[in-house]
């Protein structure tokens, strides 16, 4: 016979889920929106706010797991990631990619957005997953912005706060301006694809 | 210094690092040039629309559960089934919309690989495991 969980091990409930994503402070939700940002870039087929409604869709329909005393943006990231992978992966096996454009190589890159498709594939598979690609894109987002990309490298390396700031050798304002035009470099990239 | 954890993969990494970021700045910081009652209107709408959307999708699935559960044959529910209602029951599942197979699987799947993958939604329980002495 199955034992019954211990009470803080139960996963939230529909009302307690309800209740701690509606008292998110304005705060949280501009939060919630740069990770949706991040984990939706390059995704041809979802926009930021498609991944976001989606996440909070499959939460209240209590689809996905949240553990008792798992902070809410925590929650977020981790069920927005695995959508992201999720549809990543449903564009990688589609036969065509409706969006894509097919490089002559002679084009400049295009400033925000998605770069375009080369006839031969450089990139092999195993950089396709695991989520190198939208990395790579997000690289080109910042490219000539030597700071932020000091920034996007010391968090694609794990760091964050102080550590991340010692890691790239700015002096504190520095790392908070060029942080503030990274996180701002997504938006307008993400406001773009919404008009698709 | 303490270098991160192995990291799970590229995007992980960066979201984990995103989100320890954000949270170590400010609502100002964050917010940047939005105003907070604007951010926070958006966030609770999308939030409406989630519980709807939530709420319609777990009715669909109530009646796409329903739906299955009349497809079984009562043979099935008292026992092992035979490959061909194994078999009939998948299909009848994946024309539901409630579980995805591809036509083509279905179709080359061999008597045992059937039988195999009705235990399986037995064991999810997708098809109630039921005695002999079925009595509903």
């Amino acid at each position: 016979m199955e034992r019954p969980r211990p009470p803080d091990e139960e996963p939230l409930s529909k009302a307690e889920r309800e209740a701690l994503l509606g008292a998110m402070s304005p705060g949280d939700w501009a939060r919630a929106e740069s990770l949706a940002r991040a984990a939706a870039y390059g995704l041809t087929d979802m926009t930021a706010e498609d991944l976001l409604q989606e996440t909070l869709t499959d939460l209240l329909g209590e689809n996905r797991t949240w553990r008792r005393g798992v902070h809410p943006l925590v929650t977020l990231k981790v069920a927005m990631h695995s959508i992201a992978s999720n549809a990543l992966k449903r564009v990688e096996n589609a036969p065509i990619d409706q969006f894509a454009t097919v490089s002559t190589g002679e084009e400049e890159m295009p400033e925000g957005q998605p770069p375009p498709v080369h006839a031969v594939e450089g990139r092999s598979p195993q950089d396709s997953v695991e989520g190198r690609q939208q990395l790579a894109l997000i690289e080109q987002l910042v490219k000539g912005d030597d700071h932020a990309e000091l920034v996007l490298m010391a968090w694609a390396m794990g760091y964050s706060g102080a550590e991340a700031q010692r890691e790239t050798g700015l002096d504190a304002k520095q790392f908070d301006a060029a942080r503030q035009r990274l996180l701002r470099k997504l938006r307008p990239a993400a406001a773009l694809r919404n008009l698709k | 210094m303490t270098a991160p954890q192995k990291p799970q993969d590229d995007l992980s990494v960066l979201l984990d690092a995103l989100l320890a970021e954000l949270m170590g700045m400010t609502d100002e910081q964050v917010l940047d040039t939005e105003g907070p009652s604007a951010v926070q209107a958006r966030g609770l709408s999308m939030l409406s629309t989630a519980k709807q959307e939530a709420a319609k999708r777990r009715l669909a699935a109530a009646k796409a559960g329903l739906a299955v559960a009349r497809a079984v044959p009562r043979s099935v529910h008292a026992g092992r089934p035979s490959a061909a209602e194994a078999k009939a029951f998948l299909r009848e599942a994946a024309n539901s919309g409630q579980y995805t197979m591809a036509a083509r699987q279905l179709n080359e799947l061999s008597d045992e690989a059937a039988l195999a993958l009705f235990d399986k939604y037995v064991r999810l329980g997708v098809i109630p495991h039921r005695t002999g002495d079925d009595s509903s």
